[in-house]
């Protein structure tokens, strides 16, 4: 028996060993961890000519029983030793966190913080249903139709199978697509190339807590076969920068994840009290390693801009990278240096344009790209800009990075654009209103709460109920 | 369809694979061929299962040899199962070419029934793995 799982595709659940396979390998040694076989286009095209029969599969349960074995999954995901690929292999939880720790550089610490929100999203998965839902009664999903809020009520899927193109950055991006299984819907995931342990093992948790096998496809493939996938399936969900997404931007059956240019607004009625709000802001920029699209990557205030930079600066610029298993790490390596090289090197770009300084360089005392230990890391930066305008101002990073930006309030809403997530610190009314009724953000807290916070029952990306099952008028005689 | 005849682009055993069980569904036949008008065509043998889709080609000796050479020092044969570039002898009354470097590389592979000599295996553009290679007709 091979020490190196191989982890197969899965073919509407059947495994599929490649003769083509990528390794997977531990970014501070180089060792090989697993190997992934690697399936062409062409065979996602003929497998999707069949996802019928994986949603036949699936509609033989009923919705309050996939949420049951939502819940089972979400303990076997957590507690579970699951199988690890085709070779008779299984995985503890803590060779998991292991495992993809040393593949992604993302500490244990924060794989262990990620499992635990997966973990809550299949736990809490009736919650989550009712919130995407508006409190529907999940039975009439079952019959197809019924009474409910005094009408009639008639839903139809709008799709055989949920597409899902991740990305590696963050193990818990998987919990988006959680809800397709509890909403009867197949899903057919193309892993990151760097990070097939995570949707790996949630499918082997959801079989083992007695999901049919062939509701799951795991496609390791390249840019045709992803694309495959998402103009074949009828409904996809696309992770991914700008460069990725923006061809996709304009198509409704194609749900986009791109960055979250999350920012955190101070008013001017709570300015001077920003000291108070510090450690928000920072747990906003840097929790689980800057990686998210959750993490605020814009500060923007009225006045203090200049003080508030220097602050975060002196909090956030003499963080460190430290082993993969101290419990106190805040930094994650770069499984891919060329990526840390390509972000470092833009970022010193754009400070050669005037207006924009490195307010952390004085507090790291050494230069942003480390090595250590044989990993690649970015450490914490905070750059002050002088506008909006300023190439730095609207930047999101995989890692700590912010900028400050000073902005009369009456102007912040004018200039900041699209925003995953804003947290207005104000008790100002009249802006807040202004807030409420801004329709460019998708997730909006009032009060000095985290970017990072999230409630399961308020979808903050998307509606996956709306997108998989739509209305439409029905009588019945 | 009885048969796919097929030739000009590379075959990756997985590749291969695709086309024998996903798209003919291993009901038609399959002839990968290699070559150019200075060789002809060199016929690949039927596959077995432990050639694991990779094809091996045999040239049409005695017209054309195909030898796989170290490509910095091309009078050396590689070993067996080794990757080199593809040298091509053409021999016919028409014309005499001697060590023709191709611009291809391929696997070295034992004389096997019904060709007593070397064949050529997995040919695709020299220095794929190095950089994009467009192929094509030329």
């Amino acid at each position: 028996m091979s020490f190196v799982p191989h982890i197969p595709a899965l073919r509407l659940g059947k495994a599929y060993e490649s003769l083509e396979q990528t390794e997977v390998k531990d970014f501070h040694t180089g060792e090989v961890k697993a190997t992934v076989s690697q399936v062409n286009a062409g065979i996602l095209r003929k497998d999707l000519q069949r996802v019928i029969e994986s949603r036949a599969a699936t509609d033989k349960f009923s919705v309050a029983q996939l949420l049951e074995i939502c819940a089972k999954a979400g303990e076997q995901f957590l507690n579970g030793t699951l199988p690890l690929g085709d070779k008779g292999l299984t995985q503890t939880p803590k060779q998991f966190v292991e495992s993809l720790s040393a593949t992604s550089g993302l500490p244990h610490v924060m794989v262990r913080r990620n499992m635990a929100r997966i973990h809550a999203a299949l736990a809490n998965m009736r919650a989550i249903l009712n919130g995407l839902t508006r409190g529907l009664d999940l039975s009439i999903l079952d019959r197809g139709h019924g009474e409910q809020f005094g009408t009639t009520l008639n839903f139809f899927p709008t799709t055989h199978a949920l597409g899902v193109v991740m990305p590696s950055n963050s193990p818990a991006v998987n919990s988006l697509w959680l809800p397709a299984v509890a909403l009867k819907t197949p899903v057919i995931i193309k892993p990151g190339r760097d990070e097939p342990w995570t949707p790996y093992r949630l499918i082997q948790a959801f079989i083992a807590a007695g999901a049919p096998p062939e509701v799951f496809g795991f496609y390791p493939t390249d840019h045709e076969g992803a694309a495959a996938i998402l103009n074949l399936c009828g409904r996809a969900a696309l992770f991914g920068d700008k460069s990725t997404t923006t061809q996709y931007a304009n198509n409704p059956a194609i749900e986009i994840h791109g960055p979250g240019y999350s920012k955190i607004l101070i008013g001017d009625d709570e300015i001077e009290n920003w000291r108070a709000h510090l450690d928000v802001i920072v747990e906003s920029i840097s929790s689980n390693g800057g990686r998210s699209c959750l993490n605020a990557s814009a500060i923007v205030v009225p006045r203090y801009a200049a003080e508030i930079a220097d602050a975060l600066a002196q909090k956030l610029g003499p963080v460190q990278p430290t082993k993969l298993d101290d419990p106190g790490a805040k930094l994650s390596g770069f499984a891919n240096p060329k990526m840390a090289d390509a972000i470092d090197a833009t970022i010193e770009e754009g400070l050669q344009t005037p207006g924009a300084s490195d307010v952390a360089a004085k507090h790291r005392q050494g230069p942003r790209k480390v090595v250590f230990d044989g990993g690649t890391y970015l450490r914490p930066t905070i750059v002050l800009c002088d506008s909006f305008a300023h190439p730095l101002a609207s930047r999101e990073f995989l890692f700590p990075y912010a900028s400050v930006v000073e902005v009369p309030q009456r102007e912040i809403l004018k200039q900041i654009g699209p925003s995953l997530v804003v947290t207005a610190i104000t008790n100002d009314a009249v802006w807040t209103r202004e807030l409420l009724a801004f329709p460019h953000i998708q997730r909006l807290n009032l009060g000095p709460i985290a970017t990072m916070k999230i409630s399961w029952d308020q979808p903050h990306e998307g509606n996956m109920f709306e997108f998989l099952w739509k209305r439409r008028a029905f009588e019945k005689g | 369809m009885r048969g796919v005849f097929c030739g000009g682009t590379t075959m990756a055993p997985q590749y291969v694979r695709f086309i024998v069980e996903e798209v003919l569904e291993g009901r038609i036949g399959f002839y990968p061929t290699y070559g150019n008008t200075l060789m002809g065509l060199a016929a690949s043998v039927p596959l077995k299962p432990e050639d694991k889709f990779s094809i091996t080609y045999y040239a049409p000796q005695p017209r054309a040899v195909l030898r796989v050479v170290n490509p910095q020092q091309t009078s050396q044969l590689v070993g067996y199962g080794e990757w080199g570039r593809v040298e091509l002898t053409t021999m016919t009354k028409e014309f005499f070419m001697p060590r023709f470097l191709e611009r291809d590389e391929a696997i070295r592979r034992p004389p096997r029934e019904p060709y007593a000599w070397d064949g050529v295996a997995e040919v695709r553009p020299f220095g794929a793995m190095e950089k994009q290679i467009v192929e094509g007709v030329y």
